[in-house]
């Protein structure tokens, strides 16, 4: 795990947004346990406290649940939720890509037809 | 997920929830004008907590009533938990204390130290010892104490007692004597024992150095004049607490509503409740409605229709540059503070320091 300490983002924010992204793609599955608090502080030479908001917001928004005395486990994730969460994600980057290709003065058309040929490429690839 | 939520708000921890390593009531000592008054000490077990104050402010008291050195002090501490006194014999064993000067007898080398520990405490580890004082690339191990630097002294004190089978470590200003790569390595050493201890191992610190040791704070208790005047968990506080930025003038106005605020001629940082922020901010926009009028009168009637449109326009002129930045909603700035910042705002509010 990467924290960058002068991002001016809150690490406890970073700590659980790799968390997230673990569990949301899979790389942590259901039952998985969290590493425990105490031993990720001090792996990661930060304070309990920072490491502890870190897991308590991921258990607010659902993805672990805390047992007392043995840490925190994966929760299971409902698929809807999954598959919302990378919709909002690729509506994101086309989004993005939308802004992009109209600064560049791009045509709809033309952007379209890029998208279609990188989706053959992909494919191509596979 | 809504009901999942709900457990959650209720595990939310507290230092009236969670266990306590230590705990006093009605603790009172006098020595000459001082008076060290603390209706109630909790020290969260578990964790790192941190005393900050001024010098003066009673906490190297504090931690020599608590390790039991100083004994002329009114009031009850249980240790641990538990219904227990120092007079245990069992609770020295396990509390583990330092403090810059002369813990040990001045003309022992650290050889000494090191044969004569075991005897003193039944779970010194003398190999941990030896491990401890190479980690910290201890000098000098062989002079005897009085003629140590003070860097070398602290090194020898924390691998003596972090060799010890301890659960509750008091250690008075250990950061002090030492350069910044050692404070890095303190701070290792300190969240190693909190580790290994998994939830059941303290640690009661006091630091001036509230930066460097920042990175294994976990709970803070602020004192000033024998009081405790302010405490919670760091992350609590820096939530509780905001940093303000914004122009001297109209900062100045608004002095009463922060803890405590300083600054140039320019501008003013202010630390400040959160709870308090719309209010400061709607006050700010109050002030700097009557200083565009104060600042500029000729154009007195023009400002005051200007001052709720979200872009007021302006011509050319510098002040009419400088009314606007105040006059623009963002004329103070908001930043989650660092626990130093923090310290500083709240030490401020009771310093005689001006």
């Amino acid at each position: 795990m990467i924290l960058l300490k002068n991002s001016g983002e809150p690490i406890y924010q970073q700590i659980a947004d790799q968390f997230r992204q673990d569990i949301l793609t899979g790389r942590l599955k259901e039952g998985d346990y969290l590493p425990s608090i105490r031993g990720l502080a001090s792996d990661l030479k930060i304070s309990v406290i920072t490491t502890m908001k870190a897991y308590e917001m991921l258990a607010s928004e659902g993805l672990v649940t805390a047992v007392q005395g043995k840490g925190y486990y994966v929760n299971a994730q409902d698929q809807d939720m999954l598959k919302e969460q990378h919709l909002r994600k690729m509506e994101a980057a086309l989004n993005e890509a939308i802004d992009a290709a109209e600064i560049a003065g791009l045509s709809e058309n033309e952007l379209k037809e890029i998208l279609d040929s990188l989706i053959r490429l992909k494919r191509e690839k596979i | 997920m809504a009901m999942k939520k709900e457990t959650i708000t209720s595990e939310r921890m507290t230092a009236e929830t969670m266990s306590s390593a230590l705990t006093a009531e009605n603790l009172r000592m006098k020595y000459k004008s001082f008076l060290l008054d603390i209706p109630e000490l909790r020290i969260p077990k578990g964790f790192v907590t941190a005393l900050i104050g001024e010098n003066g402010a009673g906490k190297t008291t504090l931690l020599r009533i608590l390790a039991g050195v100083v004994l002329n002090y009114h009031g009850k501490i249980s240790y641990f938990d538990e219904r227990i006194s120092m007079d245990d014999t069992n609770v020295r064993s396990r509390i583990g204390y330092t403090a810059p000067g002369s813990y040990f007898l001045p003309n022992w080398t650290g050889e000494n130290v090191r044969d004569i520990s075991p005897t003193l405490y039944p779970g010194f580890d003398v190999s941990r010892f030896d491990e401890f004082i190479r980690e910290m690339a201890m000098e000098g191990y062989h002079n005897k104490v009085v003629d140590m630097s003070d860097g070398n002294r602290m090194k020898l004190e924390l691998a003596s007692v972090l060799a010890r089978n301890t659960d509750l470590l008091l250690l008075d200003e250990p950061a002090s004597p030492l350069d910044p790569l050692m404070r890095e390595k303190l701070c290792d050493l300190l969240r190693a024992y909190i580790a290994d201890g998994c939830g059941e191992k303290t640690v009661l610190l006091s630091s001036h150095n509230v930066a460097d040791m920042e990175s294994t704070t976990d709970y803070c208790i602020f004192m000033a004049q024998g009081r405790i005047v302010e405490q919670g968990f760091v992350e609590d506080l820096k939530e509780k607490y905001v940093l303000l930025t914004g122009p001297a003038v109209c900062m100045e106005k608004l002095r009463d509503m922060f803890v405590s605020c300083t600054g140039g001629t320019n501008e003013y940082t202010a630390l400040a409740e959160r709870a308090k922020l719309t209010e400061i901010r709607s006050a700010a926009a109050t002030t700097a409605a009557m200083m565009v009028s104060y600042l500029s009168p000729e154009s007195e009637a023009a400002s005051q229709n200007q001052v709720p449109s979200p872009e007021p326009p302006f011509e050319g002129t510098e002040s009419a540059g400088s009314v606007k930045n105040i006059q623009a909603d963002d004329a103070i700035v908001a930043e989650r503070p660092t626990l130093q910042q923090i310290s500083v705002g709240i030490l401020r509010k009771y310093s005689k320091i001006s």
